[in-house]
């Protein structure tokens, strides 16, 4: 059986590195830490990547920006030419939308999403927010991280983010692609606070691009991927009732099936 | 009699902001013309008050007391106009603000800041000032570098060009530097 290669990009500031290689490496993948200035060949050896968590370089001027700037997002860039897969976790969907590779609908890497400040209302900013949130998956067949989902699921999730509100360019046309948005326990997409912690255009969490190869999302998958990361408090079907029945320590969680996803379909 | 005053915020420490985009538009971006860069948290600020001492009394108090707009014990800040040394012959400076076009009027501050000072503001709105001191080529038309500036440096379009706004919620306005700047 081929060996499937993922790596796992660390900037200066990223901090969620270690549990996404443990994810990984739990669900199959031969995984490991890179650098961001690694040697384009070591780079290239990989067959899939993952930007995740943080604060890469301090979040200065805005998060994400800097480290879009990096010469290992343009090789990035020619993965993504090759369709590789590619998830960007929280910081590393901002890095993602700075640099335009999603939603990518025009085809030129321009970028046509921005994560801007949490909002509560249209004019007053709600800063950091961390938090355990529910969202909801449309087209979850038409991206490689999330064909193990399906529709009707609710799907509970951790926020930790402070530059997290999806702004699209005008005339966007992304619901025919894979998006991820909040939604109550109920599973019900409200435009509201706190149901939308960050004032989302569409209550967006996350957007895949055209070819599905490319998934950006601000809440964080790896930390709710295992049973055991979900808290008890939480009123959902993934909380108290599972944890009691808990055998494995690694018993799946909800987020389990993007890992799964990936890696069958690679 | 509306007030209206322009307040001008500097850290007393370096600006790692600062210094790290000058990095990334020099090493990075390949932008050859940057000489150096400051910023300013820039304030605009508006209040009722027939008294021109008093508006200049009240402003400081906001200044030095509420904490709100400056926070003296670390930051410095100037008012109205900024004090620059002038540049040499063959420098030029884009001074531009900058801001986010949803968030930028700050109504929430004004509430806080009358609950402490008890001084009601009747506008508020926050900008970034950016300054970009630019070597300028006697040879090359201010037009076409700001034009360069602007493509390669100020407007963020993708990965290889544009860094200090995103357009997709940030707006920007060139400044002219004779009534914002005190040149020594």
């Amino acid at each position: 059986m081929k060996i499937k290669k993922l790596a796992i990009i660390q900037f200066p500031g990223s901090n969620c590195e270690k549990e996404t290689l443990a994810a990984a490496l739990y669900y199959g993948f031969s995984a490991e830490i890179i650098r961001w200035n690694t040697a384009k060949e070591n780079f290239n050896q990989f067959d899939a990547y993952i930007l995740p968590g943080g604060f890469s370089y301090q979040d200065r001027i805005r998060a994400g920006v800097i480290a879009s700037k990096l010469p290992i997002v343009a090789y990035l860039k020619e993965a993504a030419k090759e369709e590789k897969p590619i998830l960007g976790i929280c910081n590393g969907c901002q890095i993602l939308a700075e640099a335009g590779f999603f939603p990518n609908l025009a085809g030129n890497y321009e970028i046509e999403v921005a994560m801007a400040p949490n909002k509560k209302d249209e004019n007053t900013l709600v800063g950091f927010i961390c938090d355990w949130v529910y969202v909801k998956i449309n087209n979850p067949q038409k991206n490689i991280f999330t064909k193990y989902f399906s529709e009707q699921d609710i799907l509970p999730i951790q926020i930790n983010h402070g530059e997290g509100s999806f702004k699209l360019k005008e005339n966007l046309q992304i619901e025919p692609l894979t998006t991820l948005k909040y939604c109550n326990e109920k599973g019900e997409i409200i435009n509201d606070f706190p149901i939308n912690p960050n004032g989302s255009m569409l209550n967006l969490a996350g957007i895949g691009n055209k070819t599905g190869n490319i998934l950006a999302m601000m809440p964080h998958p790896e930390r709710a991927c295992f049973a055991k990361q979900i808290p008890t408090w939480l009123n959902n079907s993934w909380s108290n009732k599972e944890k009691s029945k808990l055998t494995n320590f690694y018993q799946e969680g909800p987020w389990s099936k993007m890992f799964l996803s990936v890696f069958d379909n690679l | 009699m509306e007030q209206k005053f322009r307040i001008f915020v500097k850290s007393k420490n370096a600006d790692l902001t600062a210094l790290t985009s000058e990095t990334v538009i020099k090493d990075l971006l390949k932008f050859e013309p940057l000489v150096n860069i400051r910023r300013f948290i820039f304030w605009e600020v508006s209040f009722h008050e027939p008294d021109n001492n008093l508006a200049v009394e009240k402003l400081n108090k906001i200044l030095n007391q509420s904490f709100y707009l400056a926070n003296p014990n670390k930051e410095f800040y100037e008012i109205d106009k900024v004090k620059r040394k002038k540049l040499g012959d063959n420098q030029k400076l884009f001074a531009i603000k900058t801001y986010n076009k949803d968030t930028y009027q700050k109504f929430d501050l004004i509430a806080k800041i009358k609950n402490k000072t008890k001084i009601e503001l009747t506008s508020l709105k926050k900008n970034l000032l950016w300054e970009f001191v630019l070597k300028f080529n006697q040879g090359l038309e201010e037009k076409q570098l700001r034009e360069q500036f602007i493509s390669d440096v100020l407007v963020t379009k993708s990965l290889e060009k544009g860094l200090i706004i995103n357009p997709l919620f940030e707006e920007y306005e060139f400044l002219e530097g004779n009534t914002y700047y005190e040149f020594t």
